[in-house]
């Protein structure tokens, strides 16, 4: 583990999924330390050797909110909760007590990862490279760094696998991208038969687009093929 | 719950209303009958009087007939009463027959000066009124029988003392009204109770009206409450376990979730298993996710707000975002009619309702035919359908259609993985709107409909 890796502090009494985030995230390059009760959580949270909190709701001793609510009380260190509770009640309550972010279980990892990236990167100066760090098009701009995607300048709330779907249609304007392809870029998996999840995550993502201030459309689906983002 | 104040009048409350009056008033006239009857005549003012005034009358009678005297006495006599003359020596003047009665108070009072009243076995006798003719002493009697005395008793008080009769039947119908609603009230209140518990709505509780009675109806009222509140910890306790269970699925899964991203990075050439793995857990994943959705839908629970829902607006957005997606299966779905039409509701239940429908009709119409959705309006409520070209289902299937985790048998073509928990919550959020959802086949194809009420009263 190189000194400087990003290192990241999981809050959890699922001593086996601890276990197996420390060793996956280990592998996108975090070093990982877990904990398993709300108290010694609050202790490590606030001893400044961690760059962001992975918090669970449901602990001993201590609940999630009420261990955030200590954090908060000396400390803005990213907090990441991750709860088993979809209900949109937690997601206010979690982040009006100031969480940055929230994922409900079971959570796709690689949406764990885009999420920590994210939050990281909030905030940083962006560095400005020769290579675009933004991708453009209509009034939807992605910034691949920190893989937030905003429309007339407002943010738009994708999921990590709603983004790769974007930014592949974006990448190719114009062009028809196949479900087979598609699935494959965001789903990192091969289209079979019966699988439509990736017609649902394209459906999600016109959702949120929204169609063009004219009222046309953005995305096109070429029946029984794929689809395209139409060029302005 | 609504009190109903016209009660029909094969209910109870009518019952024992007209028993209770029935008794009352048969009481009061019994009464009445009885004071008739046993009340001695001598003892009534009024009636001495009355009597003695016929007495007098019919003497003042037989005194001008005396002119033309004959032994057969007519006097026009009044309903119920006979008139007896007895010669000085007691024998009775042209009757034939004289009543033992008479005979007795003949011999009792013959010898008074002024006639008195004599009561004896139901015969009122009235005498002795001398009265001369030809200068002999004879004595009048007049006598009543008791039956007539009794009906004239009676009819005097109805007529003469109306007023009193109208209030007595006045106070008494209004006892008896207070008595049957008395009884009555906490009955209909327990029966409410209950009905309201059978539509599911679990909380309800008998009113504190009843349960502060201290009689059985009281018992029966707390005893009701106590079997409530056993049920719905019961049911509630049912639902809280699907639900804990579906949480606690989740924690393996996410587990499960974390090994598989694992396992892909070791060993890569795995890969086909490794997206069959994942494509399961989505499956379990949401299948969790349905059977929570499903539990707070039956039991209605909710933190979203009643709104006012413009229908039309929800169901072109369902239906252009269904399109969407059908068209990549070579589908699309339409609208054939749509009113402007709104109604109080839920507009994430409504709009998961249909597009659920919307949904299912996509899986099963075939490729380039269309879904084809309707918003009409029919008397107080909103219609929508949503029709496919497929297959249908069974007829007898039909009704089973709207149960958790219902199956046709393979006759919807090959990608029939049943309907999962989808069209169960489908139907509980149309319930919550006190609407109904239906199913029937119109050949080619199904036709789905859900009648949502315009103005549906939300009980909180």
């Amino acid at each position: 583990m190189s000194s400087d890796s990003v290192k990241l502090l999981l809050i959890d009494d699922d001593v086996e999924l601890c276990e197996l985030l420390i060793e996956y995230l280990a592998t996108e390059g975090y070093d990982v330390k877990a904990v398993h009760d709300g108290e010694s959580g609050v202790l490590s949270a606030l001893s400044g050797e961690y760059q962001l909190v992975l918090l669970d709701v449901t602990l001993p001793k201590l609940n999630g909110f009420d261990v955030l609510k200590k954090i908060r009380q000396t400390s803005d260190i990213p907090v990441l909760m991750l709860t088993a509770r979809g209900d949109d009640v937690d997601r206010i309550i979690g982040l009006e007590f100031g969480a940055d972010d929230y994922l409900p279980k079971p959570y796709n990892h690689r949406e764990l990862v885009a999420r920590i990236k994210a939050i990281m990167r909030r905030g940083r100066p962006q560095a400005t490279d020769s290579n675009p760090r933004t991708l453009s098009i209509d009034d939807i701009t992605l910034n691949l760094a920190n893989r937030e995607a905003t429309i007339h300048g407002e943010v738009l709330e994708l999921t990590a696998t709603e983004f790769m779907v974007l930014k592949a249609l974006i990448e190719k304007a114009g062009e028809l991208i196949s479900r087979d392809e598609l699935t494959q870029i965001a789903l990192n998996r091969r289209l079979t038969l019966y699988d439509r999840a990736i017609d649902m995550h394209v459906s999600n993502v016109r959702k949120k687009i929204g169609t063009r201030a004219d009222g046309s459309a953005r995305i096109k689906t070429v029946r029984g093929a794929g689809y395209f983002y139409i060029r302005p | 719950m609504h009190k109903m104040l016209v009660w029909p009048f094969r209910s109870l409350f009518w019952k024992l209303f007209l028993w209770f009056w029935l008794t009352m008033v048969s009481m009061m006239v019994a009464l009445v009958v009885a004071v008739a009857i046993t009340f001695d005549p001598a003892d009534f003012l009024s009636e001495r009087r009355a009597l003695f005034r016929e007495l007098e009358v019919a003497s003042r009678q037989v005194e001008r007939m005396a002119a033309g005297w004959s032994t057969s006495l007519s006097i026009r006599q009044l309903p119920g009463s006979y008139y007896y003359l007895f010669a000085p020596d007691g024998e009775p003047v042209g009757q034939p027959v004289v009543p033992a009665e008479v005979q007795f108070a003949y011999r009792k009072t013959h010898d008074r000066r002024e006639p008195v009243i004599t009561f004896r076995s139901g015969v009122v006798a009235v005498g002795p009124r001398k009265i001369w003719i030809d200068r002999t002493p004879f004595d009048l009697y007049l006598t009543k029988e008791m039956p007539r005395l009794v009906h004239w008793r009676v009819k005097k008080v109805f007529v003469q003392q109306w007023h009193l009769v109208i209030i007595a039947l006045g106070v008494s119908f209004l006892l008896s009204i207070m008595l049957a609603r008395y009884l009555v009230v906490p009955i209909r209140q327990l029966q409410g109770t209950s009905r309201r518990l059978a539509q599911g709505d679990l909380a309800a509780r008998v009113a504190q009206v009843v349960r502060e009675r201290r009689d059985e109806l009281g018992e029966f009222g707390r005893d009701f409450n106590h079997m409530a509140e056993q049920l719905e910890s019961l049911i509630n306790d049912k639902e809280r376990l699907l639900r804990d269970v579906s949480h606690e699925l989740r924690s393996p899964l996410t587990r499960l979730q974390l090994s598989l991203a694992l396992a892909r990075r070791k060993s890569p050439d795995a890969e086909s298993e490794h997206g069959r793995i994942e494509r399961e857990i989505e499956r379990l994943d949401q299948m969790i996710g349905e059977i929570i959705r499903f539990s707070r839908i039956q039991n209605g629970v909710t933190d979203l707000a009643w709104e006012p829902v413009p229908l039309h607006a929800l169901i072109e957005g369902i239906v252009d975002d269904a399109d969407f997606e059908a068209q990549a299966q070579d589908k699309s779905v339409v609208t054939t009619e749509l009113l402007d039409i709104e109604i109080n509701g839920i507009k994430d239940w409504l709009g998961s309702a249909i597009e659920n429908m919307v949904r299912n009709a996509i899986r099963f119409t075939p490729q380039d035919s269309r879904v084809e959705v309707a918003l009409k309006k029919h008397k107080r409520y909103a219609i929508v359908t949503v029709r496919d070209f497929g297959p249908g289902i069974p007829e007898g299937a039909l009704d089973s259609l709207f149960e958790p985790f219902f199956r046709v048998d393979d006759t919807r073509g090959k990608e029939n993985d049943g309907f999962g928990l989808g069209t169960s919550i489908a139907m509980g959020a149309v319930k919550n709107h006190g609407g109904t959802i239906t199913a029937r086949n119109v050949h080619p194809g199904l036709e789905v409909t859900i009648c949502l009420p315009l103005n549906h009263k939300v009980v909180a």
